[in-house]
């Protein structure tokens, strides 16, 4: 990285931290004059002592806990069911033409409005919660997968297979490859879909996770809580979008450009 | 018979070593039968058990030493001479089958029946640099050069006649092939040396083994120098009498005296072996000054009577290539021109199999004949590295896909990367390349698999004058050091002639072959001079006007459609 560069992202850097300060500290200032109503809004001070005690009384931790594992979970199995499945069906004609229409139909039902169906299904537990996140991972995934393995440099294939690759070894060394971006485009998308997952079906019916906590505390009127678990999720999806920079940018070396 | 001969053997080992200008010392080897011949022998004993073939790497640098059962490391060496009995499992292939050498147990059984195996049993054995000798060896080996090796083999010839075919087996070089084999057959056999003490000993590339029994030396010593008379030339006779000079010498060799060299064809002139032309239609440009490459007579790959035709959407056919057929030999240069569009790179296509021919047929002549089996090389127009493999990755995939063990990749590829300049970027990916290393990596990629035809497809399309001009350079090298059959597709007649040893003309579509053109220009060529030279710009003018007579047909056709 060159000087100009390097100076610009700092630049760049304090003035995100001047905007987002001062947000935080005109709600602040209106909250202690009344312009804003603290009863709907809270305010930064409010939410950062909650957030503190919520950290301390280890509150957090159960909730965070829970809502993790689901989604978590939700992103694994939706993950492997969207590669397999959009590597089977971009590798077999038949099995495409068949199923491609039905799971494209599919996709056209708002997942969210069978989170209710689901809770109904698999209960209150965590397994309704798993499931909807992995039903929200599936398609993001699928979809990317299977234009992937569709896209493969047909020039590529035709050259390795002359140097005498067999057809696993093609599958291997060059469709698989040229996935990966593809792969890992779909599974960005599913991270923040695991999580919107978990917490819409904790909406729904739970007795633990930030979704059920948000939900209790709105009904209850602690909007300081609510606004604690809004910030915690909020820090859960950075620290997933920069785990899954570094990765990407550890797999796609190769690639001319990576934003 | 004169025997003084067989006596002043060391002189005879001089001479040769004189002649062929050999960087190690002859190793002559003494078996011993009994231990009080072994004893008798005064030369040191190997301290600690070493290799046989590390041994003999010894004396090849002028020490002698005597040996013994103990002081043999190598189970191969053990065997062959005969210092442990073979056992069950060696003689039914089974071990040699266990160790993944040999594809099944027939051929594994058979190849062990073929190792030379000492059947006297001796006690021990003496190497010594043939010079040093007292008594005759029973064996004498060299480790030389091949270009020393044929010089050696034909000395033989010369004083023997033909051979058996050379049993090399690829295994247990120095010990089976050239100790045992040419003790037990009383004739000279060559070793390729095998991997073992090839990276053991290491053993410099260009090197392999000739060994001869003793019987045959003298005579061996004389047919070498006669026939570097008649077949060296003159440069390397006068390097070799220099040689001679210093080391005090007296060699029997004349100058001009070479059966190609000018003096020796007017005395009597020596039919020259030039390989019948194949077409009627042959370019009328003159051969008599250059010495025209000779070409093998071994056929690579035939087309036969091959028709292909492309459909079009509206059910319409287009004929591409009409009833082509074609002979291209072993190790040749071929490059095929044609006005454009006129079905060149179809021909191409279906030479390499990439698609299918309506009609005829392409036949291979490699050593299966089987096409699955047959190694092709395919490099096109449009890139096709894999752009998520660094440039080393992308040129060992051949050898990755054919499961050769990473060390050796990693081997074969940096020498293929220093040949053409890539050295130093085996790391970086094809996006950090520019067009013409790309390329590069494209070429050795194919290389670095070492198949047998190499097709391209207008492989330097899109590249400046300057790379292209660079990368010509390279790939003249590299036939020349590789000699692979290549086959070409361009549209610029100055690349085609300057890299081929034939040109081919198709007409406008469909096509069919209009002339071919022998190219006469000597090799090694360089790519600057040979376009000012007269055969050069004579063949360049008439491949011109028949191509564009072509053209203009073609485009004729095109109006009236």
């Amino acid at each position: 990285m060159n000087n100009q560069s390097r100076a610009e992202l700092i630049r760049n850097r304090l003035l995100i931290f001047i905007i987002v300060s001062a947000a935080l500290l005109s709600w602040e200032i209106g909250a202690n004059m009344k312009i804003i109503k603290t009863f709907y809004a809270s305010q930064p001070s409010a939410i950062l002592i909650d957030f503190y005690n919520f950290i301390m009384s280890g509150e957090i931790f159960i909730h965070l806990g829970i809502t993790l594992k689901e989604a978590t979970f939700g992103l694994f199995f939706g993950t492997i069911a969207g590669i397999s499945c959009g590597v089977i069906l971009g590798r077999i004609k038949w099995m495409a033409d068949l199923f491609e229409p039905i799971i494209s139909a599919l996709y056209g039902i708002p997942k969210l409005a069978l989170a209710p169906i689901f809770i109904l299904w698999f209960g209150l537990g965590i397994e309704s919660k798993v499931f909807l996140s992995a039903v929200l991972v599936f398609y993001l995934v699928f979809f990317s997968t299977f234009e992937g393995i569709r896209s493969v440099d047909a020039n590529i294939v035709a050259a390795v297979k002359l140097m005498g690759a067999s057809r696993y070894q093609i599958f291997k060394n060059v469709t698989l490859p040229s996935c990966i971006p593809w792969i890992i485009t779909g599974i960005r998308g599913g991270i923040g879909a695991s999580l919107l997952g978990a917490i819409v079906g904790e909406y729904m019916g739970a007795s633990a996770g930030l979704g059920w906590m948000v939900q209790y505390a709105t009904t209850t009127y602690q909007v300081d809580r609510v606004m604690s678990c809004i910030l915690t999720l909020l820090l859960i999806g950075l620290v997933l979008n920069k785990g899954l920079k570094y990765c990407e940018s550890r797999l796609l070396r190769w690639r001319p450009n990576i934003v | 018979m004169n025997y003084n001969k067989y006596i002043n053997f060391e002189a005879y080992a001089e001479k040769l070593s004189c002649a062929l200008g050999l960087k190690r010392q002859l190793v002559g080897v003494t078996f011993f039968y009994s231990q009080s011949e072994y004893d008798l022998a005064d030369d040191q004993e190997i301290k600690a058990p070493t290799s046989y073939c590390a041994m003999v790497r010894m004396m090849t640098l002028g020490h002698a030493r005597k040996a013994k059962f103990e002081h043999v490391s190598c189970p191969g060496a053990q065997r062959a001479l005969g210092f442990v009995p073979v056992d069950e499992e060696f003689s039914s292939g089974k071990r040699y089958k266990s160790l993944g050498l040999y594809k099944d147990i027939q051929c594994a059984k058979e190849t062990a029946a073929e190792i030379c195996l000492l059947k006297d049993k001796i006690y021990g054995f003496s190497l010594r640099p043939l010079g040093t000798c007292v008594m005759p060896p029973h064996v004498i080996i060299s480790i030389c050069d091949p270009n020393q090796a044929m010089r050696l083999v034909q000395g033989y010839i010369y004083s023997f006649g033909p051979v058996q075919p050379m049993g090399s087996m690829g295994m247990q070089g120095v010990c089976a092939e050239l100790t045992v084999r040419p003790h037990q057959t009383q004739e000279i056999n060559v070793s390729l040396l095998c991997s073992n003490t090839r990276y053991t000993c290491s053993w410099e590339d260009g090197e392999l083994g000739v060994s001869l029994p003793y019987s045959a030396f003298v005579e061996t010593v004389e047919g070498v120098i006669s026939t570097i008379n008649s077949a060296e030339s003159d440069k390397k006779k006068e390097s070799l009498m220099k040689r001679a000079d210093e080391m005090n010498l007296k060699m029997d060799v004349q100058l001009g005296t070479a059966y190609y060299s000018p003096k020796a064809s007017k005395r009597a002139p020596v039919s020259k072996k030039i390989a019948p032309s194949k077409v009627s239609n042959i370019a009328q440009v003159s051969t008599k000054t250059v010495c025209a490459p000779t070409k093998p007579e071994k056929l690579s790959i035939s087309v036969k009577n091959v028709t292909k035709a492309h459909s079009l959407k509206s059910n319409e056919k287009i004929h591409v290539v009409d009833n082509i057929s074609l002979d291209i030999y072993d190790q040749e240069f071929v490059t095929i021109v044609g006005p454009s569009g006129c079905g060149k790179s179809t021909l191409l296509s279906l030479m390499a199999g990439l698609s299918e021919p309506d009609s005829g047929q392409i036949i291979f002549h490699g050593k299966s004949g089987d096409k699955s089996n047959f190694n092709l090389g395919y490099i096109s127009q449009i890139d096709t590295l894999l752009p998520w493999r660094t440039v080393q990755g992308n040129v060992e995939i051949g050898l990755e896909l054919r499961g050769i063990p990473k060390a050796e990749r990693k081997i074969i590829v940096a020498k293929l990367m220093k040949q053409v300049g890539l050295n130093g970027f085996e790391k970086s990916y094809p996006f950090e390349l520019s067009g013409g290393m790309k390329k590069r990596a494209a070429v050795i990629r194919t290389l670095a698999y070492d198949p047998d035809i190499i097709f391209m497809d207008e492989p330097f399309v899109g590249l400046d004058v300057q790379t292209r001009d660079e990368l010509e350079e390279d790939i003249l090298n590299i036939w020349h050091e590789h000699r692979k059959t290549i086959i070409l597709v361009t549209h610029d007649l100055t690349e085609a002639i300057t890299l081929s040893d034939r040109v081919i003309l198709l007409t406008a579509r469909p096509a069919v072959i209009k002339s071919e053109y022998e190219v006469p220009l000597p090799r090694p060529r360089s790519i600057v001079e040979i376009k000012f030279t007269n055969e050069f710009v004579k063949l360049h003018k008439q491949i011109w006007n028949d191509l564009s007579a072509e053209v203009l047909k073609s485009s004729k056709d095109n109006d009236n459609e």
